[in-house]
């Protein structure tokens, strides 16, 4: 181990990503805390899961909930863990309303270092709150009726496939109109809005299509859900954030 | 029951995309263009309320939806948020989960000021939460949160009209295979 700690820049640089991640796991302090290498003030566990108090909190109270297993990112998370983290965070919150008295919880996750992520491990943040605590606010930023609706024009169609349903409607032609009288930032948008009106382009949506598994076939809802995120080489991409 | 908005769908012109289960909204105060937010499409108000099945497939949506905006909006991360009750920020008495895209220089500051506990708080804290974890609902905490909304909601148009600020940044060039523009970015070490 402690040869490995002494890595050098350049020896990074000429690292493969999965010598880079199997780097990280060793040196995750919360895959140490999973490990019982590092004490912790542990709430509750179970094979998959732990629940630590934060010894930095936002508030008294303040819990991480996290996998035991090494991922970087919450889109990493195979579905079966996701979905028993955050029963987990529905379990501590309950608890926090409950023992502290608490009319409300902040629920955070971060996913990348321009979010604020500051360890390579998913945690998912739970902490009390009170009336005009000021702890967290989500700021408000005003958006014009086009920049709505260009929003929503530029996304639909995506959601719609991720969700494994083809929209019954094209795109509604006030936003090709729009587009056509909006400014330079259009000239980015028309690859989708011609795609989405030919959902049978497959070059120009390659990415998409990784994310439903190239499945050609219809599937039904739940099977979709069931699916694991494609480890597609974009999403091992992302979780690059820090080097891994 | 006091009424409630979405079930009303008073904001219905966000909602880009809808199942038997969810509802995903363009968020109705957006803190940034593309923040998104997934409701269940039955009502509840907090997430002690929301039954495990559907929050595991809530949190599936949630990182579906991360994923398409890392590659849409060539963004340099998410945070999934939830206000949990009127304290953490939840205005509209209907749970759902924030999906909030960032990039490194969108001056945005989505944290908070971290104290130091001493062992004695740290002890004392963690002796009262895990005597009381439990599976038992807890109803009467569950109404004490519902009770708090305003029954009067204020609320907002849900896409105000004219903003000072620039246009929303909103790329999405899908015949661009690169993406290691923004991939770069998040190639940082601490």
């Amino acid at each position: 181990m402690a040869d490995e700690n002494e890595v050098s820049e350049d020896d990074l640089k000429n690292m493969s990503a999965e010598e880079i991640a199997e780097l990280q796991k060793q040196n995750c302090i919360f895959c140490k805390i999973a490990n019982k290498d590092i004490p912790a003030k542990i709430l509750h566990e179970d094979d998959d899961i732990i629940c630590i108090l934060d010894i930095n909190p936002a508030s008294e109270g303040h819990i991480i909930v996290f996998p035991k297993k090494h991922y970087m990112i919450m889109p990493h998370l195979p579905e079966d863990i996701l979905g028993k983290l955050f029963n987990t965070v529905k379990l501590m919150s309950n608890t926090l309303l409950r023992t502290l008295q608490s009319a409300g919880t902040t629920i955070f996750v971060a996913n990348g270092m321009a979010a604020g992520q500051k360890a390579p491990h998913v945690l998912i943040h739970v902490f009390p709150r009170k009336q005009d605590d000021g702890l967290l606010e989500l700021p408000r930023h005003d958006i014009t009726d086009e920049q709505a609706v260009k929003i929503s024009s530029t996304l639909k169609p995506y959601i719609h496939r991720a969700f494994g349903s083809k929209m019954n409607n094209k795109i509604p032609e006030i936003s090709v109109d729009l587009s056509e009288n909006k400014q330079e930032k259009v000239i980015e948008q028309k690859p989708l809005e011609k795609k989405s009106e030919n959902t049978d382009d497959k070059n120009s949506s390659e990415k998409i299509h990784d994310m439903e598994k190239k499945s050609e076939k219809p599937m039904t809802r739940t099977q979709q859900m069931e699916h694991k995120p494609a480890k597609s080489i974009d999403l091992d991409g992302v979780a690059k954030l820090f080097g891994g | 029951m006091m009424a409630c908005p979405i079930c009303d769908k008073e904001y219905a012109k966000n909602i880009l995309y809808e199942n038997d289960k969810i509802s995903v909204y363009m968020a109705i105060n957006p803190a940034i263009p593309g923040h998104l937010q997934i409701f269940p499409k039955q009502h509840y108000a907090i997430l002690e309320e929301v039954p495990n099945e559907l929050l595991s497939y809530m949190s599936s949506a949630t990182n579906k939806l991360s994923m398409l905006l890392f590659e849409l909006l060539k963004v340099h991360g998410t945070n999934i948020i939830i206000q949990n009750g009127v304290p953490a920020g939840q205005t509209i008495p209907h749970f759902s989960i924030n999906i909030i895209p960032r990039r490194t220089d969108d001056n945005m500051k989505l944290e908070w000021d971290m104290k130091q506990a001493t062992p004695e708080s740290l002890e004392s804290i963690h002796r009262l939460i895990s005597e009381g974890i439990t599976e038992v609902p807890a109803s009467n905490v569950v109404a004490k949160a519902i009770d708090i909304f305003p029954k009067t909601e204020e609320r907002r148009d849900e896409m105000p009209v004219d903003s000072s600020e620039k246009p929303a940044d909103i790329k999405s060039d899908a015949s661009d295979k690169k993406i290691n523009y923004y991939l770069k970015s998040l190639e940082r070490i601490p």
